[in-house]
């Protein structure tokens, strides 16, 4: 066994240091990348950054079981360290990124880095109107056409990195061999909503932003567990969402979502069933426990004035739920509320709108969630 | 042979068609005592208040199955006689591909399925569709006599709907593609009761309409010559053959999405078993040997949890039905 950990630390080493040269000339680093504040994860498992005193080396990896990768990229401090032609090196100053997802906008967005991305995947399902206009200014280019990637979109941005996600990732020795430099971002693998957040820090080193990246982290921390330590538990039960077509694809008991619903002092109805995976339930079983479950979270897309009444109308069997009769279905529209995008960045706010429908807290403005009335 | 020869058969189909049906509403997802069910079917009230909603939702969806597996099987019987092909069914005259079309427009152009005015919008797209392919087809079927250049000219219907249909794709939204992608899977379920009373009379009709084509088609068996040559109307009867298999198809589709495998299958499995060559006899037999295979495939997805696609089962079910029957026609050199 130690002799294992030994062999993973030394290949650690190898791994590491097999793309750095160090050049003979004196060193060269610029004053403020040196006056850089340091990153320390706390959370997060899917990335990690590296300081060595020539340059930093950003890591990103999976999570679980599901998927398995590792991925890296280089900010030279030293402008004389020359790196092996293999390495993926970015420069922070003025760095033109790409992005696969809005969600790390939103990371961008809290950083005040959104001038720096040149292209997105998916430029119509930005809903948040702040972002969407710094986006228009900035003629930001669509990327993708489907779920395909247009290359021919990607090369016209010309970015120094491409943000992308580990599914299909068989393409990214395509854009390698193209010039293209990309970086895996799985923040959506993470356990916990805390560790989801904490890759705002990753973003804040890729932009040179680490300081208002770590400040950002911790203030949203303190608020999130002042709230859910002052949360106190209850007996009461919650189902989720909303069937698609004969289907409930309930979140797994451990996902992150029902992890922060019940950080708001109420349980998962299906917290009994194992696996990491989403829960396939039939109309049948949903019908049969809708009529016990107290609570009713619902996340979509609907009209900006949908009501109880329209729910109902989906489906005359919603009028015998516990949650419907007791007007406790906490509704949140992502037509209206960027909840999968700037959602990622405000849990603490989340955490309040939940407290707030379950009768936790008296006093607040609902921003995402908001029980139908 | 004397229709007494295929009472056996059509007892057996009727007697599982009755069984299924039950078990279709006994069992589920949610275990209920066979009292409870009897008492919710009887107007009585159950502990549950939601167990009301389920049985209603396994009646609909068994009533449904019935009458699809069936109007899908007499639809491809009477395919099947008119183009003398074992493989022609309810899809190959491109209706069936017409109503995708209209679904597809409603469901990729962003109207969802939840609310109301959604599943009404895809209903009547569908229909319009399969109106639009159906009038077309008659228009062309007075320029072509030869029966196979019809079914050509339906399969390139079918292509250029596909086309069409993937054109959309480009526009919609994953949301919308995945609905319409689950659509084309094909269900039984989601049909309402208002739904169903329209869904019932329009197939109940079709299907009785059949039963007119029933001189013609035991004529054709025998080559549209003969069938000439006795006094059948070839024209007119190519047209109600159309119209009707037509709309008993398209009817099926927009509800149920494009079920596969049902309508080929079962006209073949029980042309080897049934010993009549009377489609008065053939036409009723089908139609139940539809409806015990789609009661048989509910079941399966039922009992899956909805986790199997319909088609998936119908596909499983129904290929080897069809390689079977080819293999045994073959070694009897039997065509239609």
């Amino acid at each position: 066994m130690r002799e294992l950990s030994l062999l993973a630390i030394l290949w650690s080493l190898i791994i590491l240091n097999s793309c750095v040269q160090h050049a003979d000339s004196e060193t060269s680093i610029t004053p403020n990348q040196l006056d850089q504040e340091k990153v320390s994860i706390e959370y997060a498992e899917g990335f990690d950054v590296v300081y060595e005193p020539n340059f930093i080396k950003v890591v990103t990896q999976s999570i679980g079981e599901n998927t398995s990768f590792t991925d890296s990229v280089f900010i030279i401090l030293d402008s004389t360290t020359i790196l092996d032609e293999s390495c993926k090196i970015i420069n922070q100053e003025e760095i033109r990124l790409a992005c696969q997802s809005s969600t790390h906008l939103a990371f961008l967005n809290e950083l005040n880095q959104l001038s720096q991305v040149v292209g997105l995947c998916g430029l119509e399902y930005v809903n948040n109107p702040e972002i969407s206009e710094v986006i228009k200014e900035n003629e930001v280019i669509e990327l993708c056409m489907t779920d395909q990637i247009q290359l021919e979109n990607l090369f016209q941005c010309n970015p120094d990195l491409f943000l992308i996600y580990p599914f299909g990732s068989s393409q990214n020795n395509d854009y390698a061999s193209k010039g293209i430099h990309t970086l895996l971002i799985a923040e959506y693998l993470e356990k916990s909503q805390l560790a989801r957040l904490e890759w705002i820090k990753l973003f804040g080193v890729l932009t040179g932003k680490s300081k208002e990246a770590n400040a950002y982290f911790e203030s949203v921390k303190q608020a999130y567990i002042e709230q859910k330590e002052a949360t106190v538990p209850t007996d009461k039960t919650f189902i989720m969402n909303l069937p698609f077509q004969d289907q409930w694809f309930m979140p797994s008991s451990k996902s992150v979502g029902v992890e922060l619903i019940e950080d708001a002092g109420i349980s998962y109805y299906y917290s009994g069933e194992k696996g990491t995976e989403n829960i396939s339930h039939s109309n049948e079983q949903v019908w049969n426990d809708g009529v016990s479950a107290d609570y009713w979270v619902i996340i979509a897309r609907r009209e900006a004035n949908y009501g109880l009444a329209d729910l109902i109308a989906e489906e005359s069997v919603y009028k015998e739920f516990l949650s419907v009769q007791n007007h406790q279905v906490i509704f949140c529209n992502t037509a209206t509320a960027d909840y999968f995008s700037k959602g990622v960045v405000e849990p603490h706010i989340i955490l309040k709108d939940l407290c707030y429908a379950t009768g936790q807290i008296e006093s607040h403005t609902p921003q995402y969630f908001f029980l139908l009335e | 042979m004397s229709l007494r020869s295929d009472i056996p058969l059509f007892s057996v189909l009727i007697i599982g068609v009755f069984i299924l049906f039950w078990m279709n509403l006994l069992l589920g997802d949610v275990p209920m005592k066979t009292a409870d069910v009897f008492n919710i079917l009887t107007g009585g009230v159950a502990d549950n208040s939601a167990w009301s909603y389920i049985i209603e939702s396994r009646l609909n969806r068994s009533v449904v199955a019935i009458l699809a597996g069936g109007a899908l099987a007499v639809s491809g019987l009477i395919l099947q006689v008119f183009f003398r092909n074992p493989l022609a069914g309810p899809g190959v005259l491109g209706i069936t591909s017409g109503a995708s079309l209209g679904v597809a427009v409603v469901i990729l152009g962003g109207i969802t399925m939840g609310s109301f005015l959604g599943n009404l919008g895809v209903i009547m797209a569908g229909v319009i569709g399969a109106i639009a392919v159906l009038l077309l087809l008659i228009f062309i079927a007075r320029f072509i006599k030869n029966s196979v250049t019809l079914l050509v000219a339906g399969l390139m219907f079918g292509y250029f709907t596909a086309a069409l249909i993937n054109v959309l794709f480009l526009w919609a939204n994953e949301t919308d593609t995945r609905e319409y992608v689950v659509w084309g899977l094909g269900s039984f379920e989601g049909v309402n009761s208002t739904e169903l009373m329209i869904f019932a009379l329009l197939i109940v009709t079709l299907s009785l309409l059949c039963f007119l084509l029933v001189k013609p088609l035991n004529a054709l068996v025998a080559g549209v010559d003969y069938a000439a040559s006795i006094g059948i109307n070839i024209k007119t009867t190519r047209l109600f053959i159309i119209v009707f298999t037509g709309i008993l198809a398209a009817v099926v589709t927009v509800y149920c999405g494009p079920v596969g495998f049902i309508g080929i299958a079962v006209p073949q499995l029980v042309r080897v078993l049934v010993k009549s060559k009377n489609h008065a006899v053939i036409i009723p037999i089908v139609f139940f040997a539809g409806s015990f295979l789609a009661l048989s495939a509910d079941f399966i997805v039922r009992m899956s949890s909805n986790s199997l696609p319909l088609n998936t089962v119908t596909a499983i079910v129904g290929a080897p039905i069809i390689v079977w029957v080819i293999i045994k026609m073959n070694q009897r050199n039997v065509s239609f």
